[in-house]
């Protein structure tokens, strides 16, 4: 389990002085101020959970995470992975721990990955034997079995990353670390990574946490996401019950028969509008969408439509502007 | 301890595995290297046979002094060659990841970037070592007396890169070539006996950076001519303290400059 109590870390940056002139200056007159990276963060997470942390750049997510993983020693508050303090107990914390940190790599760059793999099996102290069950495990799942054997340099990205993730679990940790595990990659790629992330959660119970910027990765994986911005923690639960805290809009796509009607009830936005099709924006607080389907079917017959739900990026962007406001 | 070992072994020879990869450029690194390392016994020896012998050392008594210190050097730059390039490594932000593995940071960088080639640098130290005490006839203390000297100089040298690495903590830019000023300038200055140079330097590298420790006093000690140098006899043995320190200083500045990049971040 994870606890964590009003984390802070606080990061003193130099500011410069412009120009030739300025650089100078800078010699001598050495000016900081301190940013607060993270100010204040409380969350605790139970064994088997998959929880995404979302934010924008600059909020505070990779230094949370690399709080937890011990790179870095809290400011202030504390936190404590099954007990452990990941920085005083590293050792004992990382070999339970698996991380992948996006665009760095953890394999011989010019080595076969199969020889990176066998590498860490003597870093992480791992016996031979659940060493190879779960190698043949995680292949199989993420189809490793030609890249085994190829340089690393030679990889796309998205079968790098693949090696990656191999890479974060041949210990087989109960707790995994993931900052941005899909940036970069196409939707095959990203695809085959959740599928099999989701299935290792499920099977295994294994722990595990997400930085991303692809809100679709959360929709897809994450039963629970924290939100995190300016250092703070804006919203954590469900992506389900954020939608229904923040916005009751719903977007509703509809084809006809014959023109689209010229005119729609009150309260209900037009997003796009072409000769046969429309597409609406409204709340079902104020019109339930069988009673929009009705009205509009009243007016011209129609052909085809689907329902939406507002899209996460504009919960999370409705989000944002509420942490703004405050 | 033993395990640590054998992990060190394991990444330093992926290293080189990894290196061989570009064949070509290994290749000519290691005909450059063998250039350098028969090019750098060049000037003593030009010195010595113009003079017949430099401040009193004979030929093969410089040869002495060199042997031991590019022995030294070379254990060092061969074992540790990881701390030699660490700023570089850390600009790039790459510790975070030897951080995220359960096993000592310092055993992890010192098996960074290993260079067999390296090797044969040692070799070539040893060798005018063993020559030279061979030539000077020397007894079971005297020799007793070189592979301390060279012992001394490799926790020596350890020391310097270790500290060297840590500035890079506090500067975050490149240290190599303060590094490189301290070792490579060092061990060139060692092959000469310390009492050719000035005042102001001699005084530096024995009180400051203890460098003439590494084989001058032992060389002296081994040579019998400690007194005759105008030295306190026992002086000889604080070698080993006097390099020891330097490494525990290099061990204690760089964990220190750890602890400061783990509460500062990259």
């Amino acid at each position: 389990m994870i606890e964590v109590v009003e984390l802070e870390k606080t990061f003193r940056v130099a500011r410069h002085h412009r120009g030739l002139a300025g650089a100078f200056r800078n010699l001598v007159e050495a000016r900081s101020e301190l940013v607060h990276a993270v100010d204040g963060v409380s969350f605790r997470i139970g064994d088997g959970e998959f929880v995404g942390f979302i934010g924008p750049n600059g909020a505070g997510k990779s230094t949370t995470l690399k709080m937890l993983t011990g790179v870095l020693e809290p400011s202030g508050g504390r936190a404590r992975v099954d007990g452990l303090d990941p920085r005083r107990d590293r050792v004992r914390h990382t070999a339970r721990l698996g991380a992948v940190f996006g665009q760095r790599t953890q394999l011989w760059w010019d080595l076969p990955v199969i020889e990176s793999y066998t590498l860490l099996r003597h870093v992480y102290r791992t016996p031979e034997r659940a060493f190879a069950d779960q190698l043949a495990r995680i292949s199989e799942r993420l189809e490793l079995g030609k890249l085994l054997d190829v340089p690393v340099r030679k990889l796309s990205l998205g079968q790098r990353m693949r090696c990656e993730l191999a890479a974060a679990l041949l210990h087989a940790p109960p707790l995994l670390f993931l900052d941005e595990p899909t940036i970069g990659l196409d939707v095959v790629a990203k695809e085959a990574i959740r599928e099999f992330l989701a299935a290792e959660n499920r099977e295994r119970r294994t722990t595990i946490l997400l930085t991303t910027h692809d809100l679709s990765d959360i929709e897809r994986l994450c039963p629970r996401m924290l939100l995190i911005d300016h250092g703070k923690v804006v919203y954590d639960g469900s992506v389900e019950a954020v939608r229904r805290e923040v916005t009751s809009e719903r977007r509703l796509s509809i084809d006809f028969e014959t023109d689209a009607p010229d005119a729609v009830p009150d309260g209900v936005a037009v997003e796009e509008r072409r000769r046969a099709r429309l597409v609406l924006r409204f709340d079902r607080e104020r019109i339930p969408a069988p009673k929009l389907i009705a009205w509009l079917a009243e007016r011209a017959p129609i052909a085809d439509l689907s329902l939406e739900e507002t899209p996460i990026e504009r919960i999370v962007a409705e989000l944002y502007r509420r942490s703004a406001a405050r | 301890m033993l395990d640590g070992l054998r992990l060190y072994l394991r990444l330093a020879s992926a290293g080189l595995r990894a290196q061989m990869q570009y064949r070509g450029a290994f290749v000519l690194r290691s005909i450059v290297d063998f250039g350098v390392m028969i090019s750098d016994l060049g000037p003593v020896w030009v010195l010595s046979s113009y003079f017949g012998h430099l401040d009193g050392w004979s030929f093969a008594e410089l040869a002495l002094l060199y042997g031991m210190v590019s022995s030294s050097w070379a254990l060092v730059e061969l074992g540790l060659r990881g701390f030699e390039n660490f700023s570089a490594y850390l600009l790039r932000g790459e510790l975070d990841k030897l951080l995220l593995r359960p096993r000592s940071v310092v055993l992890q960088i010192a098996a960074l970037e290993f260079e067999a080639r390296k090797a044969a640098r040692v070799a070539q130290g040893l060798v005018v070592a063993v020559l030279a005490c061979i030539a000077l006839r020397l007894g079971p203390a005297s020799l007793a007396w070189v592979v301390a000297g060279i012992a001394g100089g490799v926790l020596c040298f350890a020391g310097i890169v270790m500290i060297g690495a840590s500035v890079a903590f506090w500067t975050s830019g490149e240290t190599a070539e303060l590094q490189n000023t301290l070792t490579y300038g060092g061990s060139a200055a060692l092959s000469y006996p310390v009492s050719i140079y000035t005042n102001w330097f001699r005084r530096a590298i024995t009180y400051g950076v203890p460098l003439a420790f590494v084989n001058y006093f032992p060389a002296l000690a081994a040579l019998g001519r400690t007194e005759a140098a105008g030295w306190p006899r026992a002086l000889p043995w604080l070698s080993p303290l006097a390099c020891a320190g330097v490494l525990a200083l290099g061990l204690a500045a760089f964990q220190r400059g750890l602890r400061r990049y783990e509460s500062a971040g990259s």
